[in-house]
């Protein structure tokens, strides 16, 4: 067994500042060194009085998180992120501690940069954004991208959330057009061993991504994973993403769409499509209105499929300090547990107050 | 399911629309020259840079040099609130202000890399591009400090 991952972050950021050698001055290595973090506390409150919500009405420390960036060199960077998440106090269901990436980085050109440790999966615009609540507007992700299960019980996620292995990114332009690019690969999610020091079978996961900037104010994407998956009674699951982010002045609208399928071990398959779309306008006063719609189906299903109406706006109290007010407006269908509740779902009021630096 | 949607998306939607047409979008392009300067380290090699290349750099998708010792790029500014900056962003990378500082949020914390430096006045910038040999900086007017250079900033993006 590897170390234990909270030991990670200390290994490496003992690796990177030792790699900056014995010569690097104070002044020095605070130039190559930098810290950043964020955190986010929310209050939960569901409106109605049966749902799947939080009926009592509850505070959660939900994260705080450190990220470091060690450039070692002009070609080599170190890069960390760690979450205390819900209060994490160690002891069983009392919060976590994750090491939400952590990576080496040799830069051999803009193309091509090699990156190797643990990493959030390239897939869509928000698995890598993870929880960094003050980077978006709404108080959660969007959770088709990967919490599919709170509108479709039996959904599952389109991909592990993190995945070791080595990776790729690159950074270009055709025409005067940006693309970049992202490749994983990994151990994928295993059944029984921890996926990050170990693989349960020979096939390696593959996340890919792409994306390109037909404008300075639009930028498309496609993402694609594949892992021959250990989860119990299944053995293969293959996603595609689609996304886009345009920007209008003010006004910024997200859009992505996920669809495939997880076979199982007898040979069934349970093929899945989730969406959503975001549409935000921010004001000279810094109060950002926005709604997003989300929407996951299990195709396989009939009469299963469900949705969350997100409305609320937020308010930036002082810089990068965020207060987010919104209700979340779940409705199912008749097989969705959530269409069995009076009046088809279930309103839960969300508050957020954020900040990062 | 779908009436609810109609009633509170129809008007959010249309309430969007409607601000976006009545307030004038930042990003609107002036295609005149820079009204800032654009420099580097005196003994970079660098003469010129397009503006799409220097673009490229501040969004930090370009982060080595093509010329010299091809090292890493050390990009510096004035805070974005400043005149000079909020034009280059506005204008030349074709952003907002608060779109440009959620766009670092968003590469820094997914472990794409770090933001150019900030500094309050423009005679520290000059003072760490002085002293950083990859530094590029943008500044309001020429320096007269001769350890930094002015280069040229060609086309637009």
């Amino acid at each position: 067994m590897g170390p234990k991952p909270d030991r990670w972050v200390g290994w490496l950021v003992a690796g990177g500042l030792l790699a900056l050698g014995p010569a690097a001055g104070a002044d020095e290595l605070l130039d190559r060194v930098t810290f950043n973090g964020f955190m986010g506390v929310e209050f939960e409150r569901q409106l109605d009085t049966q749902g799947f919500g939080d009926p009592e009405g509850s505070f959660d420390s939900d994260v705080i998180g450190i990220a470091i960036n060690v450039h070692a060199t002009d070609r080599v960077r170190v890069s960390i992120e760690s979450d205390w998440e819900h209060g994490a106090s160690t002891g069983a269901n009392r919060g976590s501690l994750n090491l939400e990436y952590g990576f080496m980085e040799y830069t051999v050109s803009d193309l091509l940069k090699i990156r190797a440790g643990k990493f959030l999966t390239p897939f869509g615009i928000f698995n890598e954004i993870h929880n960094v609540a003050y980077t978006f507007a709404p108080v959660k992700l969007p959770s088709p991208s990967n919490r599919t299960d709170r509108i479709v019980r039996d959904a599952y996620a389109p991909h592990p959330r993190w995945g070791t292995g080595v990776a790729l990114h690159g950074d270009s332009s055709i025409g005067g057009r940006d693309w970049s690019y992202d490749v994983l690969v990994a151990n994928g999610d295993n059944a029984t061993v921890n996926p990050f020091d170990r693989d349960e079978n020979e096939s390696k996961s593959v996340a890919a991504r792409v994306r390109f900037e037909p404008s300075p104010h639009l930028r498309l994407g496609t993402s694609f994973y594949w892992d021959r998956t250990m989860q119990t009674g299944f053995n293969r699951l293959v996603s595609h993403g689609a996304e886009g982010d345009l920007r209008l002045g003010r006004i910024q609208v997200l859009a992505e769409g996920i669809f495939g399928w997880k076979r199982r071990t007898t040979g069934e398959t349970v093929r899945q499509i989730a969406a959503y779309g975001q549409a935000a306008y921010r004001f000279d006063n810094r109060i950002t209105p926005y709604v997003r719609l989300e929407l996951v189906d299990l195709r396989d299903t009939e009469g299963d499929a469900g949705i969350n109406l997100i409305t609320g706006a937020n308010y930036e109290i002082d810089r990068n300090l965020f207060l987010k007010l919104e209700n979340d407006h779940f409705r199912g269908r008749a097989k969705n547990p959530l269409g069995a509740l009076p009046g088809g779902g279930y309103d839960e009021l969300k508050v957020a107050l954020c900040f990062g630096f | 399911m779908f009436r609810v949607l109609k009633a509170t998306t129809v008007p959010a939607a249309l309430a969007l629309v409607l601000a976006a047409l009545t307030e004038p979008a930042q990003g609107q392009a002036a295609k005149d020259k820079p009204s800032f300067i654009v420099i580097v380290n005196a003994e970079n090699d660098t003469r010129e840079l397009p503006m799409a290349d220097l673009a490229r750099i501040y969004l930090g998708k370009k982060t080595l040099w093509d010329a010299g010792t091809r090292g890493r790029i050390h990009p510096a500014m004035l805070g974005e609130e400043q005149g000079v900056v909020r034009e280059f962003i506005e204008k030349d990378i074709q952003r907002t202000v608060d779109q440009y500082r959620a766009y670092w949020k968003h590469m820094l914390f997914s472990g794409g890399g770090t933001a150019p430096r900030t500094f309050r006045t423009a005679a520290h910038v000059i003072e760490f591009v002085a002293s950083e040999p990859g530094a590029v900086g943008i500044v309001a007017a020429p320096p007269t400090d001769d350890r930094v250079k002015v280069i040229e900033v060609k086309g637009g993006r």
